[in-house]
């Protein structure tokens, strides 16, 4: 597996596992509060059921006080209205909104709500009726022509003797849902036969449930309390939350991703840059100063310390092996003895002179042969035959342009290559280099010594063969002709 | 010359003859304003009698009752009711004067009356003609919200708690108004001034189906331990009060009654009030 995908493979592994314990640490909490959520509304719904409760329980307490009144047992059985008004007036409140006083007959003596408005038969209203036949009634019914919570009961003189009703009531309106909701999350809503009630404008309750509430059958059809939320904006929030946090977590482990994707390419392709270009060394296609050249551009470019390093230490590594290159190449194209090139140096230099000539550039070539170099050696000894060649050399060369090309060719006999030079420019050239030669005194050899001279140029179609030969005969004639002279093709 | 210098020695011998009286009365306001009221009046009694006349606001009538029984207070102003049960148990008790209002139908009278009145749009013009009604009275205790209505059903051979469909107690005369008003009741019982006031409050909506005999208004009178003379003298004072004398203002201002003075009706006068106590008592639940 590539360096890339391991270290891609095991990031996304440790984010991964990073990101399905964030996933489990925020389930656990959304659970945590949605049971939070769910116990609060819980809550919420017993305390609301409380109150209802208590609303009852006031509407009883109330009929109840006034029941127990001596002054209103007297009130009923005389139709005292102001007194029995003066009584319940003082027991009107947020929990009572109606109490009335009825005979036996069902006309209303007295209404604490509404001082003057008495005498009117509600004999057929069925709390009324329920009241007088099962003494006691709670539960909705119409009273005045509006729905409430009625609780109604037989008025009895000394406990035996039933002398009329009391009723009272509680307007089932917006006002009674609101106390009943007040202070919480939750929204009541009421529903019967004639009307619909709720404490929010969007009727429709989420995990509505009834109240409890023992009441008994009235005269109004399908009414129930219901209690329930309108909206589960916290619960909602949450999710909203987890959501936010999943996509979030998602986003930035596929940045990480990216980022690491694009970090780990940047990083690995500058080694894999410098890898390529010892590969592209190593497979000969680029040689060690390409290879310097290359790898110093990537030391000059922004990029970490430790690629520059490398990069560094890449360069010293190929300086030195472009030193070490030089040296064997020196070594393999100069001639030991004389420190010119030697004929392999030669013949490449005569190759690449006859493929530039192709283009145009003419050249000339000087083939030299010192004369009796034999009989120096036979005479002399090596030693001073070495010695007339280093300096016959030495001398040659300081003849020649830095353009030239001087070698040994073998033996005594050198070639000498002249870019750019008609035959005329390379008899000049020669014959300085004779005479130069000619008069030259050697330390160590006492007579004087001499060469001969075959000049040859370019032609179009020449091999190295064919110019060498016509050089070749060239030196072959001044050989013939007495030595120490030059000549040239014809 | 011998009559002046007699008549000078008698003024000079009158203080010492003068008497100190104690006039009470019954709480039917607050006492501050019932001395503020009355007071003008004690004032003028006494610089007319040349006696000093002190006010005393009782706690209650059977205060005022006890104090007159055991002559602790000289004169007493009793309500009708008070004077009719005063007279009957205190034979020797003096009736002095009966207090003077101008009435809502512009006259001065010594009376007043009640009334059984229904809605004009009710369409009942006669008593007999509201069978089956509701009706409301005042209050049991009261004169013309009760008593003399109860007079007129007598009259009239009705018991009204088996005539009316139902019968109700408003405790105020207004209050009936009202319930007029709003149709619970179709008949009621008030005073004439009631009456009146809801003439001029709601215009000509009402019907009278029957008017009571005069009720007495209230007495003055003096314990059996003042003179007959005496009691004769006081009343004449109090029957010459001028229209604008600083008592009846009083009265206006503090009390807020028209009063008009006094008058001395025949003791008679409130014989019709004994016959409201004789009323028959009906039941009101049958």
């Amino acid at each position: 597996m590539k360096l890339y995908n391991k270290i891609l493979f095991l990031t996304i592994m440790q984010l991964a596992a990073i990101l399905l314990f964030g996933i489990y640490q925020i389930q656990s909490l959304y659970l945590t509060q949605k049971t939070a959520f769910d116990q609060k509304n819980l809550i919420q719904s017993e305390m609301i059921q409380k109150r209802f409760e208590e609303k009852l329980e006031s509407l009883q307490r109330t009929a109840q006080i006034l029941i127990n009144s001596q002054e209103v047992v007297a009130g009923i059985i005389s139709n005292d209205t102001d007194m029995l008004y003066n009584w319940s007036k003082l027991f009107l409140s947020s929990s009572t909104d109606k109490i009335h006083f009825i005979d036996l007959d069902g006309t209303i003596i007295s209404r604490g709500e509404l001082e003057f408005r008495f005498a009117d038969d509600v004999s057929k209203r069925f709390y009324v009726q329920q009241a007088l036949k099962n003494d006691t009634f709670l539960g909705i019914d119409l009273v005045d022509d509006k729905e409430c919570l009625v609780y109604a009961k037989r008025v009895k003189q000394y406990g035996q003797k039933p002398i009329g009703i009391i009723s009272v009531a509680l307007i089932i309106d917006d006002a009674l849902l609101a106390s009943l909701a007040q202070g919480t999350t939750m929204n009541i809503a009421y529903h019967s036969e004639h009307q619909t009630l709720s404490t929010t404008k969007t009727q429709k309750l989420i995990n509505a449930s009834s109240l409890h509430v023992m009441l008994q059958a009235g005269s109004i059809k399908e009414a129930s309390f219901n209690i329930g939320l309108t909206s589960e904006e916290e619960l909602n929030a949450l999710k909203e939350a987890r959501t936010n946090f999943f996509v979030g977590i998602g986003f930035v482990l596929i940045i990480l991703v990216l980022a690491l994707h694009f970090t780990l390419l940047k990083h690995l392709r500058e080694y894999k840059a410098l890898s390529q270009v010892l590969i592209d060394f190593y497979e000969d296609r680029l040689d060690i100063k390409e290879v310097m050249s290359t790898i110093k551009q990537t030391t000059k470019e922004r990029t970490t310390p430790e690629v520059k390093k490398i990069a560094e230490a890449l360069f010293n590594m190929s300086q030195k092996v472009a030193d070490t290159q030089n040296a064997l190449e020196l070594l393999s194209s100069t001639d030991q003895l004389t420190a010119l090139s030697n004929r392999r140096k030669l013949e490449e230099c005569l190759e690449q002179k006859l493929k530039e000539s192709t283009r145009g550039s003419s050249f000339s070539i000087i083939m030299i042969d010192i004369d009796r170099f034999k009989t120096i050696n036979d005479t002399y000894g090596h030693e001073i035959g070495d010695h007339v060649l280093v300096h016959t050399a030495r001398l040659m060369r300081e003849s020649i342009r830095t353009s030239d090309m001087l070698g040994r060719w073998g033996g005594e006999e050198f070639l000498l290559i002249l870019p750019q030079t008609s035959l005329e420019g390379a008899l000049v050239i020669a014959e300085q280099m004779r005479s130069k030669i000619y008069q030259f005194t050697f330390e160590h050899y006492p007579q004087r010594v001499t060469m001969s001279f075959g000049v040859a140029t370019h032609h179009a179609g020449d091999t190295p063969n064919s110019i060498l030969r016509r050089a070749d005969n060239a030196l072959y004639r001044a050989k013939n002709s007495g030595r120490n002279r030059i000549e040239h093709e014809d | 010359m011998v009559l002046k210098l007699f008549s000078f020695c008698l003024l000079l011998l009158l203080p010492l003859y003068a008497k100190e009286y104690t006039f009470a009365t019954y709480p039917s306001n607050t006492p501050s304003k019932i001395i503020q009221a009355l007071t003008p009046l004690m004032e003028y009694l006494s610089a007319q009698s040349g006696d000093t006349f002190k006010l005393v606001v009782t706690k209650d009538y059977d205060e005022l009752t006890k104090r007159i029984e055991e002559k602790s207070v000289d004169f007493a102003w009793v309500n009708t009711k008070n004077f009719v049960l005063l007279k009957e148990k205190i034979p020797s008790l003096h009736y002095l004067v009966t207090y003077l209002e101008h009435s809502k139908s512009r006259q001065i009278t010594p009376y007043y009356q009640a009334f059984i009145v229904t809605m004009k749009d009710a369409n009942i013009t006669s008593l007999e003609e509201a069978k089956n009604k509701h009706f409301a009275f005042t209050d049991k205790e009261s004169t013309s919200g009760y008593a003399y209505p109860m007079m007129i059903f007598e009259a009239h051979h009705i018991n009204p708690y088996t005539f009316f469909q139902k019968v109700f107690f408003l405790k105020k005369h207004d209050k009936v108004i009202e319930a007029l008003m709003s149709h619970s009741i179709e008949i009621g019982a008030i005073s004439d001034g009631t009456y009146y006031n809801a003439l001029e409050t709601y215009g000509d909506r009402f019907t009278i189906l029957a008017t009571s005999e005069p009720i007495p208004l209230d007495a003055i009178v003096a314990s059996a331990n003042i003179s007959h003379q005496e009691s004769q003298r006081i009343a004449h004072i109090l029957e010459t009060i001028p229209l604008d004398a600083p008592s009846n203002k009083a009265f206006e201002e503090h009390l807020g009654w028209a009063s008009a003075g006094f008058v001395k009706k025949d003791e008679h006068f409130y014989d019709s009030f004994k016959r409201t106590l004789k009323v028959p008592l009906y039941e009101t639940v049958q």
